[in-house]
C-alpha cells in the first residue's frame, strides 16, 4: 500500500520507467499492436515499441514464421509515411510477397552490405536520417556494444530497430529491453516465448496461430501423405501463360 | 550594417601548397624583403619570430624551411575563402589580409551571432586556415577588432565599437591601418598610447603630421565618415584547384585536402542559387617517365545538394573505396551539371519534401559508402515466372519502368525467393531437403510460359513443410529434357515462407 502511493507521488518520468516487480512495466515509448492478442497481451505497453531496439531470435533457420509473426506490426507502423529498411535479409525479399504482408514497395529499401561492420554502419545511418519507419536487421554476428550505440540511435530519433539474430544469441547479453525468440510449431504455429521485457519473466511459452499460406489443412496433426505430383492438366489449380506451345518446346 | 572581418594573421604561411606531412618537427617560415613575416608554430618553438630578420632566422635554426612569399598564392587562397564564405552572406569584401562579410541580414537565418561566428570560424578552418574574427558596424572597425590584440573584438553597437576601439594599443592600431612606422613612432613620441588619444589630437594638426590618410582610416573606422567598399563577385564557372606540398595516396589525407575545395564549391552554389548534381574530382599524378593518366572521381547526386557537410561525405566515402595507381600531387574539382535550387523554406512541422529530400540524401550516402548495387529497391513485374516477377533496381537511380499490371495472385507467395532454385533429392516418391523428408502441403500450382522469350517454364509449384516446420515452396519440372539433363528426379526448392 505505502509502495502504491509512494509510486503514484513520483514524478510522470521516474514512474514510467518504473514498474513493481510482478506487474508488467508500462512502456516509455509508443508501440504498435502485433495483431495477435496473445502476444500484445504480454509486451509491455501492448505491442512492439515504436523506438529502440528489439531483438528477435530464432531457433531455426530463416524461414520459420519469423516476417508473419511482424508483417501487421510492420505494415501499421509503415502507414503513416516514412521508410522500410531491411538489411541483411538471408535471402531475396521476394516482391509480390511483400506486397501481400502489406510492405509499401515504394517506400521499401533494401541493403545487402558486404560485411557486418558496414550493415552496422548503414544500420546508423538509417537511424540518424530520421526517415526510417521500421529496420529490420539479419545480423547473425554483432556485438552488445554496437547494439546498444543502435539502440540509443532509434530511441534518438523514434524509430523500431528489429534486430533477428540465431537462437544460439540467448547467451549472450544484449541492451535489447525487449527479447523474444521462436521456434516453429506444425500448422503453421509459432511458440513465442519472451526472454526479458519490462516486468516479471514469462516462464510459459506463447502460441500463435500465424495466417496460414495452405488453404484448407485437414484435421491431423501430421500432415497427410503428399498428394500425387503428377496430376494431370486439369487439375492444377492455376495455370498461367500459354498452354499448348511450350509442351512443343 | 554589421560587419564580421575575418583576419589571417599567418597568411603568408597558410597560402602555400597544401602541407599534408609537412616535417613536422623541422618548421617553416615565409621571407619575404630579408625579414620572417610568419612562422608556424615549430618554427616558433624553435625561436624564429615574425620580424626577425632572415640572416638571424637562418642562424639560429638552420633547419627551419624558409619559403619566399608568394603574393599569387595568398591572393588566390583569399579568394578561395570568400568563395566558401559566400554560404553565410552575399556580401563580401576582400580585404588585404582576410575578408569582411556584411552580415546583418544573415543573423536570424544563422541562429544569432555566437553561431554564426561559430560558423565562419569552422569554414576557415576547412580551408586550412586559422582567423581571428572581430565584429563591429564599420568595415574598419572589425577589420582593426580583428588585428589588434585585445580582451573584446565583438561590438554590435556603435557606441560600444567606438568605445574598444579608443582602448586599442598604438602601434599594432596603426599598424593595422596600414600606416607608415614613421607615424606610429611620431604620434608615440608625443605620447599617445591608444587610438584614442590619436583621435583626440587637434585634426588640422594630425592631418599636417599624418597626412590625409590616417584621418580618413580614423573617421572610416570610427563610422564618421562613409566607406564605400566594392562587393567581391565569383567567377561565372566554377573550378577550383589545389596543389598539394607533398605526394598524398592515402583517402584520408585526399579527403582532409579536398574539404576546401568542397568548401567552395559549396560557397559557389549558395552564391548561385543552385545545387550540384554531378561533380568530378580531378585527381593528378606525377607526369614524367613513369607519370600515370590523371585519375577521375565521378559523383553523381540522386537528389541534387549543395550542402558542404553531405557533398563532403559522399566524396570521402568514394576516395575510400577508390585505390589509386600513384601518389597524387594535385586536386581539381569540377561542377558538370547543377539545377537551380531556392534553398528551403522554414517550416514548424517536418514536411513531406523535406523528408524526400532526407531519404534522398540517405540513399546517396549509403549508396557511396556500400556501393549503388547494394541499396536496392524492388517492384513488381506482370509475370508469372517468379524469378522475373519482380525487379531489384538501384535506389540511387531511378525505378525503370514496368509495363502491365501484375497478376493478382490467388495462392500465397513465399516471401524469400532463392535467386537460384536448389535441386532436391526423392527418395521414396518423396522430396527431401537435405536430411528431411518434405510433406506436399498443397495440390499443384501450375505455372507454364515463357514460350515467347526463350526462358521456358513448365512447372507445378506445392507448399511443402519439413519435420522442422519451415513452410517450403518448391516445383517439380515438368520439362523431360530439363529433368533429365539434372541430377535430381525434377524436384526444386524456390522459396521459403517466412
Amino acid at each position: 500500500m505505502h509502495a502504491a502511493v509512494a509510486h503514484e507521488a513520483l514524478p510522470a518520468p521516474v514512474r514510467s520507467a518504473l514498474w513493481f516487480g510482478h506487474q508488467l512495466g508500462a512502456a516509455e515509448v509508443p508501440t504498435v499492436p502485433s495483431g495477435f492478442d496473445a502476444l500484445d497481451a504480454e509486451l509491455p505497453g501492448g505491442g512492439w515499441p515504436l523506438a529502440g531496439l528489439t531483438e528477435l531470435l530464432q531457433q531455426v533457420e530463416p524461414g520459420g514464421g519469423e516476417l508473419a509473426l511482424l508483417a501487421a506490426a510492420l505494415a501499421r507502423a509503415a502507414a503513416p509515411g516514412g521508410q522500410v529498411v531491411w538489411i541483411a535479409p538471408p535471402h531475396t525479399p521476394f516482391a509480390p510477397a511483400l506486397q501481400a504482408l502489406g510492405v509499401p514497395l515504394d517506400r521499401f529499401l533494401w541493403l545487402s552490405p558486404a560485411s557486418p561492420k558496414d550493415a552496422a554502419w548503414a544500420a546508423e545511418q538509417v537511424l540518424r536520417s530520421g526517415t526510417c519507419a521500421w529496420l529490420q536487421w539479419w545480423s547473425p554476428k554483432t556485438t552488445p556494444d554496437m547494439l546498444r550505440r543502435l539502440h540509443l540511435a532509434a530511441l534518438d530519433h523514434h524509430c523500431p530497430l528489429l534486430v533477428l539474430r540465431p537462437g544460439t544469441a540467448q547467451q549472450h547479453a544484449s541492451p535489447a529491453p525487449l527479447r523474444l525468440v521462436c521456434t516453429p510449431l506444425p500448422r503453421r504455429q509459432l511458440e513465442v516465448r519472451i526472454l526479458k521485457r519490462r516486468g516479471p519473466a514469462l516462464a510459459r511459452a506463447i502460441t500463435l496461430a500465424l495466417p496460414d499460406p495452405v488453404p484448407q489443412r485437414h484435421g491431423t496433426t501430421n500432415p497427410s501423405p503428399s498428394p500425387s505430383p503428377s496430376k494431370p492438366l486439369a487439375d492444377a489449380d492455376v495455370v498461367a501463360g500459354h498452354p499448348s506451345a511450350p509442351l512443343a518446346a | 550594417m554589421l560587419w564580421l572581418a575575418i583576419h589571417l594573421p599567418r597568411l603568408p604561411l597558410e597560402a602555400l601548397p597544401v602541407p599534408l606531412d609537412a616535417l613536422p618537427r623541422v618548421g617553416r617560415c615565409v621571407v619575404d624583403q630579408g625579414q620572417v613575416l610568419a612562422a608556424d608554430a615549430a618554427a616558433q618553438a624553435a625561436g624564429v619570430q615574425p620580424g626577425l630578420g632572415q640572416a638571424t632566422a637562418a642562424a639560429l635554426a638552420p633547419q627551419v624551411l624558409q619559403c619566399p612569399r608568394d603574393l599569387t598564392c595568398e591572393t588566390s587562397f583569399v579568394r578561395g575563402l570568400a568563395l566558401a564564405l559566400a554560404v553565410l552572406t552575399p556580401h563580401i569584401v576582400i580585404a588585404p589580409t582576410g575578408v569582411l562579410l556584411e552580415v546583418r541580414g544573415s543573423l536570424r537565418l544563422f541562429g544569432g551571432v555566437r553561431k554564426l561566428l561559430f560558423k565562419a570560424r569552422h569554414i576557415a578552418q576547412g580551408c586550412g586556415t586559422a582567423p581571428t574574427l572581430g565584429l563591429a558596424p564599420t568595415a574598419q572597425a572589425a577589420q582593426l577588432l580583428a588585428a589588434c590584440p585585445g580582451p573584446r573584438r565583438r561590438a554590435l553597437a556603435q557606441a560600444t565599437s567606438q568605445r574598444l576601439l579608443a582602448r586599442l594599443p598604438l602601434p599594432a592600431a596603426l599598424h593595422a591601418l596600414q600606416q607608415p612606422a614613421r607615424v606610429a613612432d611620431l604620434l608615440q613620441a608625443i605620447g599617445s598610447r591608444t587610438l584614442g588619444d590619436v583621435r583626440a589630437l587637434p585634426r588640422s594638426g594630425l592631418q599636417r603630421r599624418g597626412g590625409t590618410a590616417l584621418l580618413r582610416a580614423l573617421d572610416h573606422a570610427f563610422g564618421d565618415a562613409p566607406d564605400p567598399r566594392r562587393w567581391f563577385e565569383p567567377p561565372a564557372e566554377f573550378c577550383a584547384e589545389l596543389e598539394l606540398m607533398h605526394r598524398a595516396d592515402d583517402a584520408q589525407r585526399l579527403a582532409h585536402a579536398a574539404e576546401r575545395l568542397v568548401l567552395m564549391l559549396a560557397g559557389w552554389l549558395s552564391r548561385q542559387w543552385l545545387a550540384a548534381h554531378r561533380l568530378r574530382l580531378l585527381l593528378r599524378h606525377e607526369q614524367g617517365r613513369h607519370g600515370a593518366p590523371d585519375a577521375e572521381l565521378v559523383i553523381e547526386l540522386g537528389a541534387p545538394s549543395r550542402d558542404a557537410g553531405h557533398l563532403m561525405l559522399m566524396l570521402r566515402e568514394r576516395l575510400q573505396r577508390m585505390t589509386l595507381a600513384a601518389p597524387v600531387y594535385g586536386l581539381r574539382l569540377m561542377l558538370d551539371d547543377a539545377q537551380p535550387c531556392a534553398g528551403h523554406e522554414g517550416s514548424l512541422l517536418a514536411d513531406d519534401r523535406q523528408q524526400g529530400q532526407n531519404v534522398h540524401a540517405l540513399v546517396d550516402r549509403l549508396g557511396a559508402r556500400l556501393g549503388p548495387e547494394r541499396v536496392q529497391r524492388l517492384a513488381l513485374r506482370a509475370d508469372h515466372r517468379p524469378e522475373r516477377a519482380y525487379v531489384a533496381h538501384s535506389a540511387t537511380k531511378p525505378p525503370p519502368c514496368t509495363p502491365g499490371l501484375p497478376p493478382p495472385y490467388h495462392v500465397a507467395r513465399p516471401a524469400w525467393l532463392l535467386p537460384l532454385p536448389v535441386p532436391l533429392a526423392e527418395h521414396q516418391g518423396r522430396p527431401w531437403h537435405g536430411t528431411q523428408p518434405l510433406a506436399l502441403l498443397t495440390r499443384a500450382e501450375r505455372i507454364e510460359t515463357g514460350w515467347f522469350d526463350g526462358a521456358l517454364v513448365c512447372r507445378d509449384y506445392h507448399l511443402a513443410e519439413g519435420p522442422d516446420h519451415r513452410l517450403r515452396w518448391i516445383y517439380r519440372e515438368r520439362r523431360v529434357q530439363a529433368v533429365s539433363a539434372s541430377a535430381s528426379a525434377g524436384w526444386y526448392l524456390h522459396g521459403l515462407f517466412a
